[in-house]
């Protein structure tokens, strides 16, 4: 009986640690995320900054960045910039 | 004088890769490069350190009073899996490049049997505070050298003319059980 209570405890401390400074540590803006979605994926480095993901950061602080894509067009092009429109 | 002794044979003659064959795997897998084998030597020693201090402490004062021992290697694993968690999220914001480097090799250092085995035998072998301290900091500290030397020699060997079935790993493996005689004293 102890030993149940002495697993559950133990995990449920480290639980909340690792959940704790997880949330402190990895505040990611929710935008870089929908960037992120709407950006090709192929993280071909084209753009200058490494791949999608350092394309997504580099859009918070210039929205312009996104010309710089090259896979970037038709549909995906429209979308993203549907969204940037709008938010 | 006890403490150099458990120092010095957890360094070489009773090191965790060579002589109880512990973490091979990222023995062999990070040793590539000598400087991903220095950053898979400190990360070891890190989660090594720490999980040795917080299992010895939770098995003294929290599983010998309740008479629940036999509940050590749940407990021992689940705080060395947190530990490697917390590690992996604290590169990955402040040493990205480290992160990438090491990539699959740093959470398999979950299962890395040279940790749960480096926190077992301070169990087993019944040290004190400051002797488990000392025979953790050591052991790790062993394993560090152990693949660093181990890297160096596989950066030297790669330059040279080997034959083509022998090239990659099968020197490697080769290389580490001529390194692992020398240090069992056959040689």
């Amino acid at each position: 009986m102890i030993g149940i209570l002495i697993i559950t405890l133990t995990a449920l401390i480290l639980g909340i640690v690792l959940v704790v400074v997880d949330n402190k540590i990895n505040k990611t803006n929710p935008k870089e995320e929908e960037y992120l979605k709407r950006l090709p994926g192929y993280n071909c480095g084209a753009c200058g900054y490494g791949s999608c993901a350092g394309m997504a950061k580099e859009m918070l602080k210039n929205l312009e960045a996104y010309k710089k894509c090259r896979p970037l067009r038709g549909e995906k092009l429209e979308e993203l910039e549907k969204y940037i429109k709008n938010n | 004088m006890n403490l150099i002794n458990i120092c010095l044979t957890a360094l070489l003659t009773e090191n965790v890769v060579l002589t109880k064959f512990l973490g091979i795997c990222p023995f062999i897998g990070t040793s590539k490069k000598r400087s991903n084998a220095i950053y898979m030597g400190i990360s070891v020693m890190l989660v090594v350190t720490l999980s040795s201090i917080i299992t010895w402490c939770l098995y003294k004062y929290l599983l010998v009073p309740t008479e629940t021992e036999y509940l050590k290697t749940v407990l021992f694993i689940l705080v060395i899996a947190s530990l490697v968690q917390l590690l992996e999220i604290l590169l990955k914001k402040y040493l990205n490049k480290i992160h990438q480097v090491l990539g699959l090799y740093l959470p398999l250092i979950t299962t890395n049997c040279a940790v749960l085995g480096i926190v077992l035998l301070n169990i087993t072998n019944n040290y004190s505070f400051v002797e488990m301290l000392v025979y953790s900091i050591s052991s790790s500290l062993g394993f560090t050298f152990v693949i660093y030397l181990f890297s160096s020699m596989r950066e030297k060997i790669d330059k040279n003319d080997i034959p083509a079935s022998f090239k990659g790993h099968p020197i490697a493996l080769l290389t580490a059980a001529i390194m692992a005689l020398l240090f069992a004293r056959y040689l």
